[in-house]
């Protein structure tokens, strides 16, 4: 019986353990379903499920973790595709996983870069590609804000500057 | 050192198992090289994460220092615990203890401690740069890669007429595994023979596990097979091990 308490015991010190470390990094390791790793554990939550979105086509859902003022205007569909060089019905997100999650240091804009394997349907090609996904808040109780577009925003010249 | 174990009478515990808790005893009984030995996995894997997190991604170097690493500490952690026992262990031996039932003590202890190792070491690189691949079958190839080091070091260690030696021995048991190897040079270029000695690497194995779990298409067959090769190397290592404390030796103390 003692023994049994006694193992018992142990696996709950392990678990706790395990669960403190995940929550101190961040989220960096497996959370159980639990809401831990404070900011950095939301963005990699808002992170995956962004590309849950994106993976089952929810284009209007994927959209939805911009700012309000933005939602209506971010064409997920075409930054997509500026990724992958492919429409999106060709393209088949296999799977994703976060990299890393950082914060700045004011807390305020945070980055969250992804690794995501995707077939391309026209040649049954599967390519990996890096995403880095830009977040913003104004303030530390604000929720984060994605920048979509700024991360995938095809660089064009300021008109109002020297480009010599 | 020898702590002896108290067994109650009737209580039938295989001999490899009160040796083991001897040896795990002793073991705790010093707390302060036991914490060393623990502590370098996190800093290993913290000079990791700086090298790679300055790129910001994992590459198949990183994969190989990690095997490399985890046959390390196996190797480090068990070069020494034959040799220096090896008088207590000749003595106990009239008294009946087998030399099979000792080299298990010391397996069974000495891969919980590179278990711990590999968690450790894995687990401070992922806090900074999650690897390509699934987590729990690269710390299975890790463990592997320890486990066979731990072979290696305890056969070293019966081997071994003094801890010295025996310590001066595991860097001519960890190059090779860094000059057979696709760090060297490319495995396009390998003769033979290179090819043949790279296939007896505990170090090849698990980072085959590591280049295929990671690949954009794994052939899990693949990463099946390393992982059983690395599990048999183990196993007749420490066979090996357990053949090279059978002749009696005599030990001045």
């Amino acid at each position: 019986m003692n023994k049994i308490v006694s193992i018992l015991a142990i696996l709950a010190a392990l678990l706790g353990g395990y669960l403190a470390v995940a929550h101190i990094s961040g989220a960096a390791f497996a959370t159980l379903g639990l809401p831990l790793g404070g900011d950095r554990g939301e963005l990699r939550r808002t992170a995956l499920q962004f590309m849950e979105d994106v993976q089952f086509k929810d284009f209007r859902k994927a959209a939805a973790y911009h700012a309000p003022e933005l939602i209506e205007t971010v064409d997920i569909p075409f930054l997509i595709q500026r990724l992958f060089a492919v429409k999106p019905e060709a393209l088949d997100i296999m799977d994703y996983e976060v990299v890393f999650a950082e914060l700045d240091r004011s807390g305020l804009r945070a980055r969250v870069k992804l690794r995501v394997r995707a077939k391309l349907l026209l040649n049954e090609r599967i390519e990996e590609r890096e995403l880095i996904l830009y977040f913003y808040r104004d303030a530390e109780s604000d929720p984060w804000y994605m920048k979509l577009e700024d991360s995938l925003r095809q660089l064009s010249p300021d008109s109002t500057r020297i480009h010599e | 050192m020898t702590t002896p174990v108290a067994t109650t009478v009737g209580e039938a515990r295989p001999p490899s198992s009160v040796l083991a808790a001897r040896y795990r005893a002793s073991l705790l009984g010093e707390p302060g090289g036991l914490l060393l030995l623990l502590l370098q996995a996190p800093l290993i894997g913290w000079l990791c994460a700086i090298v790679w997190g300055s790129i910001e991604r994992d590459t198949p170097a990183l994969y190989f220092v990690l095997c490399l690493t985890a046959v390390w500490f196996g190797c480090i952690n068990a070069c020494r615990e034959i040799v220096k026992e090896r008088a207590i262990f000749e003595r106990e031996r009239l008294f009946g203890v087998r030399p099979r039932d000792y080299v298990v003590s010391k397996a069974r202890v000495l891969a919980g401690l590179g278990a711990v190792q590999v968690v450790l070491l894995q687990g401070t690189v992922e806090w900074t740069l999650s690897l390509r691949g699934p987590m729990p079958l690269e710390l299975l190839a890790l463990f592997g890669a320890s486990l066979a080091g731990t072979g290696l070091g305890l056969l070293v260690s019966a081997l071994a007429s003094t801890q010295e030696r025996a310590v001066f021995a595991v860097p001519l048991l960890l190059l090779p595994q860094i000059l057979f190897s696709e760090l060297a040079i490319p495995d396009t270029l390998y003769s033979d023979v290179v090819a043949a000695v790279e296939k007896v690497m505990p170090v090849h194995w698990a980072f085959r596990v590591f280049e295929e779990s990671t690949a954009l298409e794994p052939r899990w067959h693949v990463v099946a097979f390393a992982l059983l090769v690395l599990f048999a190397m183990s196993a007749f290592l420490l066979a090996a091990a357990t053949l090279a404390t059978v002749p009696k030796r005599e030990v001045v103390t």
